[in-house]
Protein backbone atom coordinates (compact mmCIF):
# COMPACT_ATOMS: atom_id res chain seq x y z
CA UNK A 1 0.00 0.00 0.00
CA UNK A 2 1.21 3.50 -0.80
CA UNK A 3 0.74 6.58 1.28
CA UNK A 4 1.45 9.44 -1.09
CA UNK A 5 0.88 12.01 1.64
CA UNK A 6 3.67 10.43 3.67
CA UNK A 7 6.25 10.76 0.94
CA UNK A 8 8.63 13.68 1.12
CA UNK A 9 7.86 16.04 -1.72
CA UNK A 10 10.93 16.70 -3.84
CA UNK A 11 12.90 19.85 -3.23
CA UNK A 12 13.77 22.11 -6.12
CA UNK A 13 17.52 22.01 -6.85
CA UNK A 14 19.61 23.05 -9.84
CA UNK A 15 19.53 19.59 -11.41
CA UNK A 16 19.15 20.62 -15.03
CA UNK A 17 21.81 23.28 -14.60
CA UNK A 18 24.29 20.60 -13.54
CA UNK A 19 23.27 17.94 -16.04
CA UNK A 20 23.85 20.36 -18.89
CA UNK A 21 27.34 20.96 -17.59
CA UNK A 22 26.99 24.72 -17.77
CA UNK A 23 27.98 25.04 -14.13
CA UNK A 24 31.58 24.73 -15.30
CA UNK A 25 31.19 27.99 -17.13
CA UNK A 26 30.34 29.68 -13.84
CA UNK A 27 33.26 27.92 -12.19
CA UNK A 28 35.61 29.15 -14.92
CA UNK A 29 34.39 32.73 -14.50
CA UNK A 30 34.70 32.54 -10.72
CA UNK A 31 38.15 31.00 -11.11
CA UNK A 32 39.36 33.80 -13.37
CA UNK A 33 38.00 36.51 -11.06
CA UNK A 34 39.57 34.90 -8.02
CA UNK A 35 42.90 34.22 -9.73
CA UNK A 36 43.00 37.84 -10.84
CA UNK A 37 42.38 39.08 -7.30
CA UNK A 38 44.98 36.67 -5.90
CA UNK A 39 47.59 37.79 -8.43
CA UNK A 40 46.81 41.44 -7.62
CA UNK A 41 47.28 40.83 -3.88
CA UNK A 42 50.59 39.08 -4.50
CA UNK A 43 51.68 41.96 -6.76
CA UNK A 44 50.90 44.57 -4.08
CA UNK A 45 52.74 42.47 -1.49
CA UNK A 46 55.88 42.26 -3.66
CA UNK A 47 55.71 45.98 -4.43
CA UNK A 48 55.59 46.83 -0.73
CA UNK A 49 58.49 44.48 0.01
CA UNK A 50 60.54 46.27 -2.64
CA UNK A 51 59.72 49.70 -1.21
CA UNK A 52 60.48 48.55 2.34
CA UNK A 53 64.00 47.57 1.36
CA UNK A 54 64.68 51.14 0.08
CA UNK A 55 66.53 53.52 2.34
CA UNK B 1 55.79 35.36 0.05
CA UNK B 2 54.81 33.68 3.31
CA UNK B 3 53.20 30.25 3.12
CA UNK B 4 50.09 31.22 5.13
CA UNK B 5 49.11 33.73 2.47
CA UNK B 6 49.18 31.09 -0.25
CA UNK B 7 47.33 28.71 2.08
CA UNK B 8 44.56 31.32 2.42
CA UNK B 9 44.29 31.60 -1.36
CA UNK B 10 44.28 27.82 -1.77
CA UNK B 11 41.56 27.30 0.86
CA UNK B 12 39.27 29.95 -0.60
CA UNK B 13 39.95 28.66 -4.12
CA UNK B 14 38.98 25.17 -2.96
CA UNK B 15 35.81 26.52 -1.35
CA UNK B 16 34.78 28.20 -4.60
CA UNK B 17 35.00 24.87 -6.41
CA UNK B 18 33.61 22.66 -3.64
CA UNK B 19 31.00 25.25 -2.71
CA UNK B 20 29.42 25.01 -6.13
CA UNK B 21 30.05 21.38 -7.01
CA UNK B 22 29.62 19.32 -3.82
CA UNK B 23 26.30 17.89 -2.69
CA UNK B 24 24.30 19.93 -0.21
CA UNK B 25 21.22 19.00 1.85
CA UNK B 26 17.92 19.52 0.04
CA UNK B 27 15.88 21.89 2.15
CA UNK B 28 12.71 23.82 1.46
CA UNK B 29 12.90 27.58 1.01
CA UNK B 30 16.72 27.48 1.13
CA UNK B 31 17.19 25.31 -2.00
CA UNK B 32 20.58 26.05 -3.57
CA UNK B 33 20.99 29.24 -1.55
CA UNK B 34 22.23 27.00 1.27
CA UNK B 35 25.60 27.33 -0.50
CA UNK B 36 25.73 30.94 0.62
CA UNK B 37 26.88 29.55 3.96
CA UNK B 38 30.34 29.13 2.38
CA UNK B 39 30.56 32.72 1.21
CA UNK B 40 28.39 34.90 3.45
CA UNK B 41 29.29 33.56 6.91
CA UNK B 42 33.11 33.68 6.42
CA UNK B 43 32.81 37.46 5.92
CA UNK B 44 31.59 37.79 9.52
CA UNK B 45 34.17 35.36 10.90
CA UNK B 46 36.85 37.40 9.16
CA UNK B 47 35.45 40.64 10.58
CA UNK B 48 35.53 39.21 14.11
CA UNK B 49 39.08 37.88 13.63
CA UNK B 50 40.32 41.26 12.38
CA UNK B 51 38.53 43.17 15.14
CA UNK B 52 40.11 40.80 17.68
CA UNK B 53 43.49 41.61 16.13
CA UNK B 54 42.68 45.32 16.31
CA UNK B 55 41.72 44.95 19.99
CA UNK B 56 44.98 43.17 20.82
CA UNK B 57 47.01 45.89 19.06
CA UNK B 58 45.10 48.57 20.98
CA UNK B 59 45.84 46.83 24.29
CA UNK B 60 49.50 46.47 23.33
CA UNK B 61 49.58 50.17 22.47
CA UNK B 62 48.18 51.06 25.89
CA UNK B 63 50.72 48.81 27.62
CA UNK B 64 53.63 50.14 25.55
CA UNK B 65 53.58 53.43 27.48
CA UNK B 66 54.10 51.70 30.83
CA UNK B 67 56.79 52.86 33.28
CA UNK B 68 57.54 56.13 31.52
CA UNK B 69 58.57 54.54 28.21
CA UNK B 70 57.62 56.19 24.90
CA UNK B 71 54.37 54.81 23.45
CA UNK B 72 54.67 52.51 20.45
CA UNK B 73 52.82 54.27 17.64
CA UNK B 74 53.19 51.31 15.28
CA UNK B 75 50.64 49.45 17.47
CA UNK B 76 48.17 52.28 16.91
CA UNK B 77 48.72 52.01 13.17
CA UNK B 78 48.03 48.28 13.28
CA UNK B 79 44.86 48.71 15.37
CA UNK B 80 43.48 51.35 12.98
CA UNK B 81 44.13 49.45 9.76
CA UNK B 82 42.85 46.14 11.10
CA UNK B 83 39.58 47.82 12.14
CA UNK B 84 39.34 49.42 8.72
CA UNK B 85 39.68 46.17 6.79
CA UNK B 86 37.27 44.52 9.26
CA UNK B 87 34.64 47.08 8.28
CA UNK B 88 35.07 46.22 4.61
CA UNK B 89 34.32 42.58 5.45
CA UNK B 90 31.36 43.65 7.62
CA UNK B 91 29.94 45.59 4.69
CA UNK B 92 30.39 42.57 2.40
CA UNK B 93 28.71 40.38 5.03
CA UNK B 94 25.81 42.79 5.29
CA UNK B 95 25.27 43.08 1.53
CA UNK B 96 25.52 39.32 0.89
CA UNK B 97 23.18 38.71 3.83
CA UNK B 98 20.63 41.12 2.40
CA UNK B 99 20.52 39.28 -0.92
CA UNK B 100 20.13 35.97 0.90
CA UNK B 101 17.41 37.42 3.12
CA UNK B 102 15.47 38.68 0.10
CA UNK B 103 15.49 35.18 -1.39
CA UNK B 104 14.54 33.28 1.76
CA UNK B 105 12.77 35.71 4.10
CA UNK B 106 11.20 37.87 1.41
CA UNK B 107 12.79 41.17 2.38
CA UNK B 108 16.24 42.75 2.16
CA UNK B 109 15.96 44.03 5.70
CA UNK B 110 13.83 43.06 8.67
CA UNK B 111 13.81 44.55 12.16
CA UNK B 112 15.58 41.42 13.35
CA UNK B 113 17.85 41.67 16.41
CA UNK B 114 20.75 40.09 14.49
CA UNK B 115 20.42 42.51 11.59
CA UNK B 116 19.94 45.59 13.73
CA UNK B 117 22.80 44.41 15.94
CA UNK B 118 25.18 44.30 13.00
CA UNK B 119 23.99 47.74 11.89
CA UNK B 120 24.66 49.13 15.37
CA UNK B 121 28.11 47.48 15.33
CA UNK B 122 28.97 49.23 12.07
CA UNK B 123 27.91 52.55 13.61
CA UNK B 124 29.98 51.90 16.74
CA UNK B 125 33.07 51.37 14.60
CA UNK B 126 32.16 54.35 12.38
CA UNK B 127 32.36 56.39 15.59
CA UNK B 128 35.85 54.94 16.15
CA UNK B 129 37.03 56.49 12.88
CA UNK B 130 35.19 59.75 13.56
CA UNK B 131 36.91 59.91 16.95
CA UNK B 132 40.30 59.35 15.31
CA UNK B 133 39.61 62.07 12.77
CA UNK B 134 38.67 64.61 15.43
CA UNK B 135 41.92 64.57 17.43
CA UNK B 136 44.94 66.42 16.04
CA UNK B 137 47.68 65.24 18.36
CA UNK B 138 48.81 61.76 17.18
CA UNK B 139 49.63 60.41 20.65
CA UNK B 140 46.44 61.67 22.21
CA UNK B 141 44.48 60.32 19.22
CA UNK B 142 46.12 56.93 19.59
CA UNK B 143 45.38 56.80 23.30
CA UNK B 144 41.71 57.81 23.02
CA UNK B 145 41.18 55.49 20.05
CA UNK B 146 42.75 52.54 21.89
CA UNK B 147 40.48 52.99 24.90
CA UNK B 148 37.42 53.43 22.70
CA UNK B 149 38.39 50.32 20.69
CA UNK B 150 38.15 48.18 23.84
CA UNK B 151 34.64 49.52 24.42
CA UNK B 152 33.68 49.04 20.76
CA UNK B 153 34.82 45.40 20.75
CA UNK B 154 32.78 44.57 23.84
CA UNK B 155 29.71 46.28 22.34
CA UNK B 156 30.21 44.31 19.11
CA UNK B 157 30.13 41.03 21.06
CA UNK B 158 27.01 42.15 22.93
CA UNK B 159 25.16 43.30 19.81
CA UNK B 160 25.92 40.44 17.45
CA UNK B 161 26.79 37.61 19.83
CA UNK B 162 24.59 37.96 22.89
CA UNK B 163 21.45 40.06 22.34
CA UNK B 164 20.23 38.16 19.22
CA UNK B 165 20.46 34.90 21.18
CA UNK B 166 18.25 36.21 23.98
CA UNK B 167 15.19 37.01 21.85
CA UNK B 168 13.43 35.62 18.80
CA UNK B 169 15.37 35.98 15.59
CA UNK B 170 14.97 34.73 12.04
CA UNK B 171 18.71 34.46 11.65
CA UNK B 172 20.20 30.95 11.98
CA UNK B 173 22.07 30.37 15.24
CA UNK B 174 19.79 32.72 17.16
CA UNK B 175 16.43 32.45 18.90
CA UNK B 176 16.56 28.64 18.77
CA UNK B 177 17.16 28.50 15.00
CA UNK B 178 19.66 25.90 13.76
CA UNK B 179 23.03 26.96 12.37
CA UNK B 180 26.32 25.17 12.80
CA UNK B 181 25.83 23.38 16.09
CA UNK B 182 26.70 19.67 16.35
CA UNK B 183 23.38 18.43 15.03
CA UNK B 184 22.60 21.20 12.57
CA UNK B 185 25.41 21.41 10.05
CA UNK B 186 25.71 18.57 7.57
CA UNK B 187 29.11 16.81 7.69
CA UNK B 188 29.68 17.29 3.96
CA UNK B 189 29.12 21.01 4.37
CA UNK B 190 31.64 21.18 7.20
CA UNK B 191 34.35 20.01 4.78
CA UNK B 192 33.77 23.15 2.74
CA UNK B 193 32.64 25.61 5.40
CA UNK B 194 35.60 25.38 7.80
CA UNK B 195 38.28 25.63 5.08
CA UNK B 196 36.38 28.64 3.66
CA UNK B 197 36.34 30.35 7.07
CA UNK B 198 40.06 29.75 7.67
CA UNK B 199 40.92 30.79 4.11
CA UNK B 200 38.98 34.06 4.29
CA UNK B 201 40.44 34.91 7.70
CA UNK B 202 43.95 34.42 6.29
CA UNK B 203 43.19 36.57 3.24
CA UNK B 204 41.58 39.28 5.40
CA UNK B 205 44.61 39.24 7.71
CA UNK B 206 46.87 39.50 4.68
CA UNK B 207 45.00 42.54 3.30
CA UNK B 208 45.15 44.19 6.74
CA UNK B 209 48.92 43.66 6.98
CA UNK B 210 49.29 45.14 3.48
CA UNK B 211 47.45 48.26 4.66
CA UNK B 212 49.67 48.44 7.75
CA UNK B 213 52.84 48.20 5.66
CA UNK B 214 51.54 50.88 3.27
CA UNK B 215 50.79 53.22 6.20
CA UNK B 216 54.26 52.50 7.60
CA UNK B 217 55.86 53.48 4.27
CA UNK B 218 53.74 56.63 4.10
CA UNK B 219 54.90 57.65 7.57
CA UNK B 220 58.50 56.98 6.62
CA UNK B 221 58.60 58.73 3.26
CA UNK B 222 56.03 61.51 3.58
CA UNK B 223 57.35 63.01 6.82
Amino acid sequence: MKFPFLQTPSVEMAELFRSEGKIFVVLAVLGIVFAGMAAYLIWIDRRLTKLESKK
Amino acid sequence: MKAWKLLGLALVGYSLYAGLMFEVPRLFILNETIRNLYFHVPMWFTMIALLSGSLVYSLRFLRSGDAGKAVDMSRDRQAKNFAEVAMVFALLGLLTGMIWAKATWGAYWTADPKLNGTAVTLLIYAAYFVLRGSVEDPEKRAQLAAVYNVFAFVMMIVFIGILPRMTDSLHPGNGGNPAFGNYDLDNGMRMVFYPAVIGWILIGWWIATLRVRLAQLQDRFLK
